[in-house]
């Protein structure tokens, strides 16, 4: 939550987001990353950047970017190649970010070894104000770094595992002035579809999804769905309109067995439902 | 001000004696392991789903950053919370999505800046209802993994420690924050709201698909549906709606756009004819 707002100051800055690398996980091995559980009760790690350091870090699930402080920047040589504040841009001291995504080359938390990992530079005022009560606070590790692996947090241990992932997570800051700015004006409707077929006639009503008609042969029949049945779960996901019953069934492997679970009358309802391609 | 500065923070604690030391729930004596649904709106937010005393369900984003559970006063307001002087409220149901049930959660009800200014830009094109933060968080043991489709949350036999009290940071930093919410709120302003997404049901035709040596072959044709009496089990689609058909991941891709009551002219091969096929896409998942 931290830097939620980043998104927002950045907007005015007018910078883009630069196309990165496909990061690539770093380390073949699953690694234990000790954390600190700080007085404000947030995370902190430490890391190593380029070979500098140790600096101490917020690890914030929340972050959509990785915040490296101007002292980082300095240290380790990471700094902008140009100057944030733009001529005729706002003033406003605390509210200047210096937007600008950089890449550090070699980034280390714990044992873990990361390389290529897109970071901003930017002394965050929450971080300085936890710092100030806390001891020094150099940044935030957010979304960027943390989603190259399957990550496990345990308060109880202080410790984070990571094992690398085949995930990538693109170009964060691209899809963020997107997702603010991009499809603004854009209102073309979104197609509501899945690659699996239910084989039943649903509607809407009040936050319930009610069967109208259930088609001969198809997976709904097969799964002994019928007409006034009313969906409540599919593979744990909550069904309350027709945009949770699309989301659920497209997260469905074809051929797979999963359990839909539904009211019918007084009584609820697990289903055994196998669903399969088509249109 | 005051309270939206504690949220920018992301420490309550940061303000002297702002929160009392929250009455969290016990935990319960087995470790148990659930698998929660997830989405994943941009900008890059892991929201998960919660309902409150029943009413919701509710979104939510997962934030170590947030030293507690915080909801807002419209959800508060929905699931009947009531608010105490210090800003917490007991949640009598908590569930989360994917099974999860808790009984007499606390949570702060609050309007943080940060989810004012995301509800007002609609970046994510839904509602956001609150952050999930530390004190439901350190609860379990959450692996995150965005190549899978749900989250594990295995719960963890022990008593978080508290939120502690410290002493509210320096002016200077406060003065910093406080301009930065209010630039937060001000630009928000100006951005206008992205208008909630319109969602256009595929039109359904109630054919069942499958690839076969690069061939889109129909499987099955569902009674009742559009297609039936028009196709059978091993037609070849040749083209769809004027479109030659490579695969079914592309024909998946182009008939996502197709409206209920389009017309769809297919072509299929059938044995050694060449049939056309007008059907009228109707209502169905």
């Amino acid at each position: 939550m931290a830097s939620c707002w980043l998104p927002l100051a950045l907007l005015l800055t007018g910078l883009q987001g630069t196309a990165g690398d496909e990061p690539r996980p770093a380390s073949p091995e699953p690694v234990t990353v000790p954390f600190e559980l700080l007085a404000s009760r947030h995370m902190a790690v430490t890391i190593v950047v380029n070979g500098k350091g140790p600096y101490r870090m917020i690890f914030d699930t929340g972050a959509p970017v990785n915040l490296l402080s101007t002292k980082i920047g300095r240290e380790a040589q990471v700094t902008p190649e140009r100057p944030a504040r733009r001529p005729g841009a706002p003033r406003g001291g605390a509210l200047m970010p210096m937007g600008v995504q950089l890449k550090v080359k070699d980034l280390e938390m714990g044992e873990l070894m990361a390389r290529d990992v897109p970071v901003m530079v930017f002394d965050h005022p929450t971080i300085k104000a936890i710092g100030a009560v806390l001891g020094p606070i150099e940044g935030i590790i957010g979304f960027p770094l943390f989603s190259r692996y399957r990550v496990t947090i345990d308060y109880q241990k202080k410790e984070m595992t990571f094992v690398p992932v085949d995930y990538d997570p693109g170009d964060v800051m691209a899809v963020l002035m997107q997702s603010v700015m991009g499809s603004r004006r854009d209102t073309q409707p979104r197609p509501l579809a899945s690659p699996v077929v239910l084989g039943a006639r649903i509607e809407e009503k009040d936050g319930q999804l009610i069967v109208a008609g259930v088609f001969g042969g198809s997976a709904a029949e097969t799964a002994g769905l019928r007409a006034g049945d009313q969906l409540l779960e599919l593979d744990g996901h909550w069904l309350t309109d027709l945009v949770d019953l699309s989301r659920a069934l497209g997260h469905q492997k074809a051929g797979q067995s999963t359990q839909l679970k539904i009211q019918r009358g007084e009584e609820e309802k697990e289903l055994s439902l196998q669903v399969r391609l088509g249109l | 001000m005051r309270r939206f500065l504690i949220v920018l923070v992301g420490a309550t604690l940061l303000v002297g004696g702002r929160w009392p030391v929250a009455a969290d729930p016990p935990a319960a004596p087995a470790a148990r392991s659930w698998r929660v649904p997830y989405q994943f709106p941009a900008p890059r937010h892991v929201l998960v789903r919660m309902k409150l005393n029943g009413k919701g369900p509710f979104n939510f984003i997962l934030d170590t950053g947030a030293p507690a559970v915080f909801i807002s006063k419209a959800a508060g307001a929905e699931a009947g919370l009531v608010v105490d002087d210090k800003g917490w409220a007991n949640i009598a149901e908590l569930e989360v999505e994917g099974g999860i049930k808790l009984k007499d959660s606390r949570a702060v009800v609050e309007d943080p800046f940060q989810l004012t200014g995301m509800n007002r830009l609609n970046a994510m094109g839904r509602t956001l209802h609150g952050m999930i933060g530390y004190t439901l968080l350190a609860r379990y043991r959450i692996t995150y993994d965005f190549t899978d489709t749900h989250l594990t949350w295995t719960e963890i036999d022990w008593e978080p420690p508290a939120l502690a009290r410290m002493r509210p940071p320096g002016s200077k930093e406060s003065a910093e924050m406080e301009a930065m919410a209010g630039f937060a709120k001000f630009a928000t302003g100006l951005m206008g709201r992205r208008p909630d997404p319109v969602w256009q049901p595929r039109g359904f035709l109630g054919i069942e698909l499958e690839e076969r040596d690069g061939q889109v072959i129909v499987s099955r044709v569902q009674a009742g549906s559009p297609a039936a009496d028009k196709l059978l089990p091993g037609d070849v689609l040749a083209s769809a709606d004027g479109s030659v058909v490579t695969g079914l991941a592309k024909l998946q891709e182009q008939a996502a756009k197709w409206k209920e009551g389009k017309t769809v002219t297919l072509i299929v091969r059938r044995g050694a004819e060449r049939i056309e096929v007008d059907l009228v896409t109707g209502k169905g998942v």
